[in-house]
């Protein structure tokens, strides 16, 4: 599949609703306004989708693709429901983006979507686990366990957390489509109540509702009054549902980061240093730190260093999470991955809704999930001139 | 010592050792009281969230000294609270012993321990190899806001009973039934009785003085006691048991009641003060009041193989609220998973047991066993006790997760990744108020997990690792 991927799938069309709290939304309301707005950015009609993929994480609608199919109009058509932990959406593309340079079809839809305020607003609920042996597991406990970690290893303090969590709420606060638009102080984030020691509130994103779509095609029915963006690489990694289990395992990184992005970067052809501008998995502020060593952005262990010093600002040297991230701009399950996709391309095509990065020419989309890190999927875009 | 059955006429059996613990939480009664607009003031020991009988059991007989000879146990609890299940049967899996002990639960009434202890004696006075385990735990919810409340505390008490000597000798164990209910369960879970007052001074008094009168041994014992001890919420009552059956002999002092008595466990926790405090020889007989009265004659040991929790323990403060939310008497619904009992019998190794595997291949450890080697895929996996004592790798004190995790016992929940000395990894909850560090010394000890689908469900949880005598792990 490398040999066939690499410029051979296109993103033709992108849409997103606002990430945020839509109680009178449902989420084929929130699907219907994702996908329309694709279709308008593409140029093209429901008719000319061949098949779909929806990414959805929580089993809330009973309906598999069929939630899709109904919502903007795809009856008769093969539509697939997928689940990975929050590398649901970025694995719908997977799906989608095989399809094409499979030859199978010419012009795909993908679509995330996720209503988390349906269930309450304590966090994402725990539905699968052991009842006995599983019990006392939270996202926010199982992320924490490796601030404790990193913290502790490097000899750091909470701070190192905080400015990450002020980088993307000020990066967030110019995005229109943004769960959370306010810009916070350090102060702020510093005396903010504990969630899960050592992460406090504004080192966790917020639980929100949303909806995004990508078209994908072959890359000569893109729309021709701007740059084609194309897939160069893709990547997914599944490990062990358990990784923290295994002997050894130092919580310093996730191996199925490193697993999904060194793929991605071989079927590319492109190292770390390539990347003008990357939408990664901040989940939790430690998600991103840890991120940028396990991507190859930095040397094991300063991460931190490196967003301390500013690098990682949309004027950096390696600009991550213009949008706001998860942290600000939200992280309805299903549709991260999407919404990933939906903002490095547009940082690719200069027309970014919030900070634009300059001469933006290669992108990078991360996501990570399952206790422990236990998958992680990495797409790299790139833009044709 | 003769043979034959313990009853009123006959010594059977060797009390090899005896353990009693309090649980570590503290309820303030200053708290409680001014909670009910009431001026009070002291310290009762209480459960905690993760704690019922059948974890104290297992705490008390772990300081034992040596249960590998045990065929018998008998748990002995006064009321059985809803979703229990076979408490005896957990208690022993617990604590290791093979699948052909038996179990015997002795329960309906505030002297189950006697009996329980007069059936061990019965048990090795016709089978003078066999070694019987009993415990007794009293978990009691008493009513909010009602004065039994601010006096009856928790605890438990392990005795092992069989042929070898230590800690003391049972003599005898004289009763007489009279079915006042004196123990029973509400269907809300509240424990009600009868009144101490009232058994101790309407119900007890004709039934000491008929023992005393028609049994020659009891009296022969009772002319030779060095103390007599009555087991009552209060050492007020206590005395006025005791001085029904002798006048004018000493008790245990009332700092015996300074957390609170321990419920149908108090003989038990007198048993052990005696034993471990009193002078080799001495006769001492303890009055235990329920439905009728026991009375239970001991002869002191060597004093060794006792084991006494140490009198400056400081508990951890448990907030009246939490207390009154773990014991459901506040408006929550325990919205935990059902444990199917199937699931729980198919993953009894699992949870109670705490099994992993290793594999033969690469010797990786595993929690729980897998069904393959996650690190070569190999088949040959071989169980593996990871019970015991590591190194907390990584922790974190977490405040959400009883709202997004039901079955989680209490907020804040403090969870532990533990690198198990001998190999192995384990990821469970620290006991209730405890957060290690990085680094910090641990280990296993069976709490109560969560009631989800109406029935109690036990796990493992981590505490700190000290030198306090334990029973070595198989």
């Amino acid at each position: 599949m490398s040999g066939r991927l690499r410029d051979n799938v296109a993103v033709l069309g992108v849409g997103c609703t606002p990430f945020g709290d839509h109680f009178d939304r449902s989420a084929a309301d929130l699907l219907s306004a994702a996908c329309t707005e694709a279709f308008d950015d593409a140029e093209l009609s429901v008719d000319a989708i061949e098949a779909g993929w929806l990414g959805s994480y929580f089993p809330h609608s009973g309906l598999a693709g069929t939630q899709l199919s109904d919502a903007v109009g795809l009856a008769g058509k093969p539509v697939s429901r997928v689940e990975n932990y929050c590398v649901t959406g970025t694995d719908a593309i997977r799906h989608g983006a095989m399809a094409i340079a499979s030859g199978m079809y010419d012009v795909v839809l993908v679509a995330g979507v996720e209503k988390l305020k349906e269930h309450g607003d304590v966090g994402i609920p725990d539905q699968g686990d052991h009842p006995v042996i599983g019990r006392g597991r939270s996202a926010p406990g199982g992320f924490a366990l490796s601030a404790t970690a990193y913290l502790d290893t490097y000899g750091l303090g909470t701070d190192v957390l905080d400015v990450v969590a002020v980088k993307n709420h000020d990066n967030g606060a110019d995005h229109p489509n943004a769960h959370l638009r306010r810009r916070i102080s350090l102060e702020q984030a510093a005396a903010a109540p504990v969630v899960s020691s050592p992460l406090r509130l504004f080192d966790c994103c917020p639980t929100s509702d949303g909806a995004s779509a990508v078209i994908l095609g072959r890359p000569e029915l893109a729309v021709g009054q701007r740059p084609t963006v194309t897939i160069q690489g893709l990547g997914l990694a599944s490990f062990t549902a358990a990784p923290y289990l295994a002997p050894g395992f130092d919580f310093l990184s996730w191996p199925a980061t490193m697993a999904a992005s060194q793929a991605a970067y071989r079927q590319a052809g492109v190292s770390p240093d390539d990347i003008d501008v990357s939408e990664v998995h901040d989940c939790f502020t430690i998600t991103e730190l840890i991120t940028l060593e396990d991507l190859g952005f930095v040397d094991r262990g300063q991460g931190w260093r490196l967003t301390a010093d500013g690098a990682t600002r949309v004027d950096g040297a390696h600009p991550v999470n213009p949008s706001g991230g998860l942290k600000a701009f939200g992280h309805p399950v299903g549709a991260s991955g999407v919404r990933m996709v939906y903002e490095v391309v547009r940082q690719l095509q200069d027309r970014a809704h919030g900070r634009q990065v300059p001469e933006a020419r290669l992108g990078l989309t991360h996501n990570v999930g399952g206790p422990g890190g236990a998958i992680s999927g990495v797409v790299i875009l790139g833009r044709q001139e | 010592m003769g043979s034959g059955p313990v009853g009123a006429d006959v010594t059977a059996a060797e009390l090899t050792s005896v353990a009693t613990v309090r649980p570590a939480r503290r309820l303030d009664l200053g708290e409680v009281s001014r909670f009910w607009g009431r001026d009070g003031r002291g310290t009762l020991a209480v459960v905690g969230p993760d704690e019922d009988a059948v974890t104290m059991a297992v705490a008390a007989a772990d300081r034992l000294s040596d249960l590998t000879e045990v065929t018998t146990v008998i748990l002995a609890r006064p009321t059985v609270p809803p979703g229990s299940g076979d408490g005896a049967a957990v208690l022993a899996t617990a604590l290791g012993l093979p699948a052909t002990v038996r179990t015997f639960e002795v329960t309906g009434s505030d002297r189950c321990f006697t009996t329980a202890l007069s059936l061990a004696g019965d048990i090795v006075a016709a089978d003078g190899s066999t070694h019987v385990l009993v415990v007794v735990a009293d978990d009691s919810v008493r009513e909010a806001g009602s004065a039994a409340e601010s006096t009856h505390g928790h605890g438990a008490t392990a005795v092992l009973v069989g042929p070898n000597s230590g800690a003391g000798t049972l003599l005898c164990v004289a009763g007489r039934l009279d079915p006042a209910p004196d123990a029973w369960q509400r269907p809300d879970g509240v424990r009600a009785n009868a009144g101490d007052r009232f058994l101790a001074t309407a119900v007890a008094p004709p039934h000491l003085q008929a023992l005393v009168a028609d049994d020659p041994r009891l009296r022969d014992l009772a002319g030779r006691a060095t103390g007599v001890h009555g087991a009552a919420s209060t050492p007020k009552l206590g005395a006025t048991l005791a001085n029904q059956l002798v006048a004018g002999l000493p008790s245990v002092g009332s700092d015996a009641w300074e957390l609170g008595d321990a419920g149908a466990a108090t003989a038990g926790m007198i048993l052990a003060r005696i034993l471990g405090r009193g002078q080799s020889g001495e006769v001492h007989l303890i009055v235990a009041p329920g439905s009728g009265i026991d009375v239970l004659a001991v002869e002191v040991g060597d004093g060794s193989s006792v084991y006494l929790p140490a009198a400056d323990v400081e508990g951890e403060r448990l907030p009246y609220g939490t207390y009154l939310r773990s014991t459901g008497q506040t408006v929550v619904t325990d919205a935990a998973p059902t444990t199917s009992p199937v699931t729980m019998w198919r993953d009894q190794p699992a949870t109670l047991g705490l099994q992993g595997a290793r594999c033969v291949g690469c010797t990786r450890v595993t929690y729980p066993e897998p069904p393959v080697c996650g690190a070569c895929g190999g088949h040959d996996l071989q169980p593996v006790d990871m019970r015991g004592s590591g190194v907390a790798v990584t922790a974190t004190t977490d405040h959400i997760v009883a709202g997004v995790n039901p079955g989680t016992p209490e907020s804040p929940t403090t969870m532990v990744v533990v690198e198990r000395d001998g190999g192995g990894r384990l990821f469970l909850p620290a006991i209730h108020g405890y957060q290690p560090s990085v680094g910090a010394r641990v280990r296993t000890v069976l709490r109560l997990a969560h009631r989800g689908g109406g029935f109690r469900n036990y796990y493992w949880r981590v505490e700190p690792s000290t030198a306090a005598t334990r029973r070595k792990q198989p």
